[in-house]
């Protein structure tokens, strides 16, 4: 398991196992399979508007994960609502077009074929993936969202009130404690895992 | 927004200062400390000690940016995404 880092000509690049690219693909795809629902039907209601990306529904999403992702904005319905109009298929444009990144440059991979290293087994059947200069913001988005997905799915802070007095502590004991067996202990090392993954993109490209 | 090309550039004004929009922090527990000073630096051109400050006061700052861009904006930035939505500017 490694993280991004800086190459000597400036590039990052991330030395992937195939295990973990098919976590990473199998996850964004489900993302991208969930910002996409309901396209073909706010299409069909009106064209035009979904040109020009203004959406015909404003109600809060029926999926956690969707809710998690585009929030209410406000805490008067009113306007959240009417934010939600004008910003979410905007926003949900972006997030699948951030998954999609992510997704196309694992996929492109095909089968490892460059073995980087070589000299220990556990080098075997990982690649290296030189992230485009221009698709760093997306990959670090993309990955927050994985994130806010899976927090769903564990019940990591989703109530605002609650989120300010969020332990992650004693959520992560909670989990570290759970048996092998238990999903949701999976679940969680994805979710740890992806966390440091973004934390160490971040610590490659942030300006001092 | 009156649409047209502009053909001269009064140098008192800072184009990227008229962008205006309003910060939604989104206070998520999920969000890394370091992802948030990130997108505060990239976003608002503010420098890390700055940002990391900022990051620590959200409420504060929310508030700070209300007070300074509210009157003009309608655009919006949703902080857990770092996207910046000035071209809703368009609309309104």
């Amino acid at each position: 398991m490694s993280s991004f880092k800086r190459e000597e000509n400036g590039e990052i690049s991330i030395e992937i196992s195939t295990q973990e690219s098919h976590v990473l693909i199998s996850l964004t795809e489900q993302l991208l399979e969930l910002l996409s629902q309901g396209d073909s039907l706010a299409e069909a209601q009106d064209p035009l508007m979904h040109i020009v990306g203004i959406s015909d529904s404003d109600a809060l999403p029926d999926d956690p994960v969707l809710r998690r992702l585009f929030p209410d904005a406000y805490e008067d319905l009113a306007s959240s609502s009417e934010f939600r109009r004008y910003t979410e298929y905007g926003l949900r444009e972006k997030k699948k077009a951030h998954a999609r990144i992510i997704y196309e440059a694992l996929t492109s991979q095909g089968e490892p074929e460059e073995i980087t290293g070589g000299n220990t087994p556990i080098d075997k059947g990982s690649f290296k993936l030189i992230i485009n200069s221009a698709e760093l913001l997306d990959w670090l988005s993309g990955l927050n969202d994985l994130r806010l997905a899976l927090a769903v799915r564990l019940g990591i802070g989703g109530n605002r009130q609650e989120s300010a007095d969020i332990d992650t502590k004693a959520i992560h004991n909670e989990y570290e404690l759970m048996l092998e067996s238990d999903p949701m202990k999976a679940v969680y090392a994805v979710y740890s895992w992806i966390g440091w993954l973004q934390q160490g993109l971040l610590e490659e490209i942030s300006p001092e | 927004m009156a649409l047209g090309t502009a053909t001269q550039v009064d140098s008192e004004v800072n184009l990227k200062a008229d962008r205006p929009w309003v910060c939604i922090v989104w206070d998520d527990p999920v969000n890394l400390m370091t992802y948030v000073t990130y997108v505060f630096m990239v976003l608002f051109g503010y420098s890390k000690e700055k940002a990391t400050e900022l990051m620590r006061e959200e409420p504060k700052f929310q508030v700070v940016l209300a007070r300074r861009w509210s009157e003009m904006c309608k655009g919006s930035m949703n902080m857990a995404s770092g996207q910046r939505y000035n071209e809703i500017m368009s609309i309104n």
